[in-house]
């Protein structure tokens, strides 16, 4: 679609349509939603990293007074599944069942309870007994390849629901690899060969509410669960699944949710919940504690992702070989396409004749990896930009001048796209639209970047502090081509308003307010006119959810697609009250208004389309399937100080430039931005899952485990280039994802700038920046 | 949760909060900001005594220094215009490192003196200080000195139903300075180091040290060697390294979450001397 | 036993058992924007006022608020009549999902109350117990700031 030469609505940043009611403490959220009386379920995980449960006795819990369900893997069906909330057939492997007679992480679940009050609840599952076979568990990822290492998925049962390489028998969750041109003969004839291992550690999502579900059997005898998901339909089919329920019998809510970040893509508890409302026939709430939501929820794949590249002295681009060692945990939910990932959203950043991708994800028993913001495209983009930065050195040019030479053109594309999917093969396509150059610019004028990059004055010591500057380019994708789907319906009401329902799920991203947007923007109304109905699976069309970057570019194109179609037929009833060409009226302002200037207000069109002749519905209905991803980019600046006595590391000034397509509204755009750099920056400095040696966390609270709060924030700049995506909504790419990548490759590049020291272990800690400066 | 919890006191004199201690014995659990007890779930507590309503929650100045009232928050003392330049901010700095701004609203001084832990950021000042803890109990009043308060944990200094009511500061004689370090992760984070020294004297000659160093083992410890090292000694750069390096062999530590064994040693060094090169700069 | 205490301006007297958390008696008694994030005393979602201070709701016992004024961001304002602080966060896309919202909103207002014109450290420092996961507190910042600067006497 081409640019349009103004806009009424988009690019304005409208007030969040939820913001008001959040500010005044209004009870919009899960918890806020227990109904008096509710049950309050409980589950017990297991004290051991990996077991087999010879016997459990659940009798004396069952007898306690208040105790209503109690549920283990004797008692209810196995069913293989994924929690993965993904696409069906899901890539992720079917090794889960809603409790098994194995535990294969501290944390796994070993039974559930429902009783009237939290500490009855608690007392029920001291009351289980369980018996252990304690097994040998497996921690590294390299051991669990070996053979003779512990078989931690040896059911029988586990299998993969795609045709995908699948070894449970050699822990081996996944295997991608793919290849272009003629890679090693590249690097034989290659001047320059810079290679790398780049370790990332387990981190988490850290949502201030944690993963929590009310599960209310209704009198019809269906289910209604109330809960805290990014993927409300994915949880509806899965949860349908687990309980061998018809989806028709199940009902999904998605009230307001206190943060997803990816971790709540995932259908972790909904079953449980959902099982024990069913076997007590009373509503249920189930939430994780801080404890559980640490070490039984999700968190983001630890990788060591090998890194080799090839260049010539004139500094042509020679060949580039990713391996990606991932580490999923007990369980595999999204461990293909995290990996896939490493490669599809890294690699065609810079046009690399020659290319070798690799990627393994492993079973360890340790806590579950899934879906976390920037999926695989953080870890791999943390080795590819610091072997860029050292590329930039060893040719003795400006790194920004390296990404300006290699990254990807508009109407350029990359092998890589084809290659490389969600676990199959990917799609083609052209860049559509790039503003990276824009955002090298804009960002490297921001942060000040010709005054300091080799600049020895800026450089000087302080005593023991030393300054540096870096830098990184990336790029994402905007939804999952030719497997995202987002449906979207639109009615116009007597007032001249509409109900807008969509899918689609706004866990505080603020989606709901930019679809509103969008319809506004094409009906010719205010964003107010537009009242957005969302992620109720009984009462709005399909979508797949909040991930992959994919709300804004495909369901705003969805919105789009059903308010045109609503639009038209304004037009007609319109045409018949002005006496005009339909396809000559524009709306505006909310009316109808003929080319003479003549108008009709919506509202008085709805009413005559109501009441008054030829009487029907003025709705619109689209759904929408892109056949594109089209990648967003940005550049990322840090300004560090390194305390060389300590080993601390200071973030003074971070910058991010994004191209995120049309921003529709710059001030969410930018929020997104500046919530994704911060989480970046928390994770590349401080965040990190540490373990005993018998696999259970060691610090599983926010007392250990830290993330930045407000004195911890660097002067934080977004600088939004806009760019017109001719494929998304009004010019629209994805934002959210992208910005959590940049800050561990610019920060790390940075600390060699000021010590001339390459941190390739996150997070980095200062006993780490003081082992490798006495390395040196 | 305190599962069995029934009844709560909030006495208005030391003497009736004493009575019901002594009374209720180990059943009682004695709230002041309560950031401890909300968290503890021990079965044993029946009565809970909120001591903040026994009034003591004042600063005060007396003499060379200052009375702070057990009941005084940890924000109040952060805050307190004149404890901010009292000893070179030493005491108000300790305060304000405690925890996130909520927590120094609800903690107090008395509470965070007596419940200890590692981290305690509070005790390394009343340690370098050497502040004087007014106790009152069944047997009367007496005052303990911080280095007696803090040789063994403090709820063994206290006999079960005594209370601390106040916190006594007084600065050396002369011209003197102090600083405090904390160092940890992020801003709101519990102590990997906590140094607190106080000179006095000038810098051509140290009269008195006390270095108090904090997290490193269970209880805030004085660095006496480094101490005796600087006593009527020159400050110069090489004598506050060597009190520094005296620090670090005289630590005793071990590997947590937060660090390895290694690296917290090697830290005490280096904000050991930080700290004393920021106080001595204070001094003429 | 019962706890007597002003909340949000009303006097109220609830039933409480006396070991309980301040957060499990009033999120009982109806004052829902007290949110629970962690029950450690480390996200803050839990702020209230206490005497007009910020405060954890999680690290006090439900016994230590007998005879106290407890404000709750219900207390601040209404959908007509939003506290300068909550129209500024919503002029300032401070709010994103909006959990740690109440507490940021009560922080913020113990600082005000006390500081009417804070600069940006001061802000920063008054805020640091509050966690928030989706803004990287850019936007919270400058919300506070906009709002002393609206309030000004």
């Amino acid at each position: 679609m081409t640019k349009p030469k103004s806009f009424r609505v988009v690019g304005k940043p409208v007030a969040k349509k939820d913001a008001p009611a959040l500010a005044l403490g209004a009870p919009l959220f899960c918890a806020d939603r227990v109904p008096p009386r509710c049950l309050v379920g409980r589950i017990l995980g297991s004290p051991h990293a990996h077991a087999r449960i010879r016997a459990i006795d659940i009798s004396a819990a069952e007898k306690l007074p208040g105790v209503h369900a109690v549920l283990c893997h004797t008692n209810v069906p196995r069913v293989m599944r994924t929690t993965a909330g993904q696409g069906a057939p899901e890539p992720s492997p079917y090794d889960f069942t809603t409790f098994d007679a194995k535990v294969r992480f501290v944390g796994d679940r070993v039974a559930a309870v429902a009783a009237e009050t939290a500490a009855i609840a608690e007392e029920a599952l001291r009351a289980i007994r369980v018996e252990y076979e304690v097994l040998e568990p497996v921690l590294d990822p390299r051991q669990a390849m070996k053979s003779g290492a512990p078989v931690i998925h040896d059911e029988p049962d586990a299998h993969a629901v795609i045709p995908v390489p699948y070894e449970p028998q050699r822990n081996l969750a996944s295997h991608v690899d793919t290849m272009v041109g003629e890679p090693d003969r590249a690097f034989r004839e290659a001047d320059i060969v810079l290679e790398g291992e780049f370790v990332t550690p387990y981190a988490q999502h850290t949502p201030i509410e944690t993963h929590c579900c009310l599960a209310e059997p209704l009198l019809d005898g269906r289910l209604r669960l109330t809960t805290s998901t990014q993927v409300p339909f994915h949880a509806r089919r899965i949860v349908a699944q687990a309980l061998e329920l018809p989806v028709s019998r199940i009902h999904v809510v998605k009230p307001r949710i206190g943060g997803g970040f990816g971790a709540k893509q995932e259908v972790l508890i909904e079953d449980v919940a959902a099982l024990l409302a069913q076997r007590s026939g009373r509503p249920v709430y189930l939430e994780l504690s801080r404890r559980e939501e640490f070490v039984s929820s999700r968190t983001r794949h630890s990788m060591v992702v090998g890194l080799k590249i090839g260049a010539q002295k004139n500094g042509e681009l020679a060949a580039v070989d990713l391996r990606v060692l991932s580490n999923t945990g007990a369980y595999g939910s999204h461990a293909l396409t995290v990996s896939c990932n490493c490669g599809s959203k890294v690699l065609p950043l810079y046009r690399w004749p020659h290319i070798r991708f690799t990627a393994d994800a492993v079973y360890t028993n340790l806590p579950v990896a899934g879906a976390y913001r920037g999926y695989g495209a953080t870890q791999a983009a943390f080795a590819m930009e610091s072997l860029m930065d050292e590329l930039a050195r060893r040719l003795g040019c400006d790194p920004i001048e390296l990404r300006l030479r290699h990254a990807i053109r508009k109407g350029e594309t990359s092998p890589i796209f084809r290659a490389l999917g969600e676990g199959s093969e990917g799609v083609e396509q052209s860049i559509g639209s790039t503003g990276l150059e824009r955002c090298l610019k804009l960002g490297a004028r921001a942060i000040g970047w010709k005054k300091k990059w080799g600049n020895a004055r800026w450089h000087a010591p302080q005593g023991a502090l030393r300054r540096g500057i870096g830098m990184c380019a990336l790029m994402q994708g905007s939804s999952i081509p030719q497997v995202d789907m987002g449906g979207a319906f639109l009615k116009l009401n007597e007032d001249g308003s509409f109900n807008l329902l969509v899918g689609a799920t706004d866990l505080g991203t603020g989606s709901d307010t930019v679809l509103a947007q969008v319809a506004a923007e094409v009906l010719g109304v205010n964003v107010e006119q537009i009242v957005v109905t969302s992620s109720d699976t009984d009462l709005t069309p399909f979508d797949v959810g909040a991930y992959a970057s994919s709300t804004t570019y495909l369901s705003g194109m969805a919105v789009r697609k059903a308010a045109e179609n609503a639009a038209a037929q304004i037009r007609k009833v319109a045409a018949r009250l002005l006496s005009a060409k339909a396809s000559e009226i524009r709306l505006e302002n909310g009316s109808a208004v003929a080319p003479g200037g003549k108008s009709v207000t919506l509202a008085r069109v709805a009413c005559h389309s109501l009441y008054e002749h030829d009487q029907h519905q003025i709705a619109g209905f689209a759904s929408h399937i892109s056949e594109k991803s089209p990648p967003p980019f940005s550049a990322h600046f840090a300004e560090v100080v390194v305390d060389t006595e300590t080993g601390l590391v200071k973030v003074e000034k971070y910058v991010a430039a994004v191209d995120c397509g049309t921003a529709i509204n710059p001030q969410l755009a930018e929020g997104q931005t500046e919530g994704a750099v911060l989480n970046g920056i928390s994770y590349a400095l401080c965040e990190e899952y540490l373990f005993t040696e018998q696999g259970r966390m060691r610090n599983d609270s926010f007392r250990e485990y830290k993330i930045f709060c407000t004195r911890d924030v660097p002067q934080l700049t977004t600088i939004l280039v806009p760019t017109y995506e001719p494929t998304g909504p009004f010019g629209a790419k994805s934002v959210s994802e992208i910005g959590i990548n940049g800050p561990m490759p610019a920060i790390s590049n940075a600390i060699f700038d000021a010590v001339g020291v390459r941190l390739r272990q996150a997070p980095f800690t200062p006993e780490r920046v003081l082992e490798a400066l006495r390395r040196g | 949760m305190l599962p069995n919890a029934k009844t709560c006191h909030y006495p208005r004199t030391p003497a009736e909060a004493i009575r019901i201690l002594k009374d209720s014995g180990p059943r009682a659990l004695i709230l002041a900001g309560g950031t401890t007890a909300a968290l503890s779930s021990d079965p044993k507590v029946e009565v809970l005594l909120d001591i903040t309503r026994l009034g003591h929650d004042g600063i005060q100045a007396a003499g060379r220094g200052f009375r702070i009232g057990c009941n005084a928050r940890l924000q109040e003392v952060a805050s307190f215009a004149p404890l901010r330049s009292f000893c070179t901010g030493l005491v108000a700095q300790a305060a304000g490192a405690v925890g996130s701004r909520p927590i120094r609203n609800a903690a107090t001084v008395g509470g965070n003196a007596v419940q200890v832990f590692r981290w305690s950021d509070p005790p390394v000042a009343w340690l370098a200080m050497n502040a004087r803890f007014e106790i009152e109990g069944p047997a009367g009043a007496r005052t303990v000195s911080a280095d007696e308060f803090y040789a063994r944990h403090p709820r063994q200094a206290l006999d079960g139903a005594e209370l601390v009511l106040g916190v006594h500061l007084e600065s050396p004689e002369g011209p003197h300075a102090g600083a405090f370090s904390k160092l940890a992760r992020t801003a709101f984070d519990l102590a990997m180091v906590d140094v607190a020294v106080l000179l006095s004297g000038s810098r051509k000659s140290c009269q008195e040290a006390r270095i108090a160093i904090g997290a490193t083992r269970t209880l805030p410890w004085r660095a006496t060697r480094a101490e005796e090292r600087l006593r009527g000694k020159p400050l110069s750069a090489e004598a506050l390294a060597e009190a520094a390096r005296l620090t670090r062999e005289d630590t005793q530590t071990a590997a947590d979450a937060r660090t390895s064994k290694e690296h917290r040693l090697h830290m005490v060094e280096v904000m050991v001397r930080r700290t004393l090169e920021r106080a001595a700069a204070e001094l003429r | 036993m019962q706890i007597h205490v002003e909340v949000n301006g009303r006097t109220q007297t609830f039933e409480a058992m006396p070991g309980e958390s301040l957060l499990s008696l009033l999120r009982r008694e109806g004052y829902l924007s007290v949110k629970r994030g962690c029950e450690e005393g480390d996200c803050g979602a839990c702020t209230i006022l206490l005497d007009g201070r910020s405060v954890r709701a999680c690290l006090l016992l439900a016994a230590q608020a007998e005879g106290r004024r407890i404000t709750t961001v219900e207390g601040l304002g209404s959908i007509e009549r939003p506290h300068p602080l909550q129209q500024a966060f919503v002029d300032a896309g401070a709010v994103q999902c909006g959990f740690c919202t109440p507490g940021m909103i009560l922080s913020a207002k113990a600082l005000l109350d006390e500081t009417p014109r804070p600069d940006e450290g001061q802000v920063r420092e008054a805020l640091d117990g509050n966690l928030c996961r989706c803004t990287g507190y850019k936007k919270i910042i400058e919300a506070v700031l906009l709002a002393a600067q609206r309030m000004k006497p």
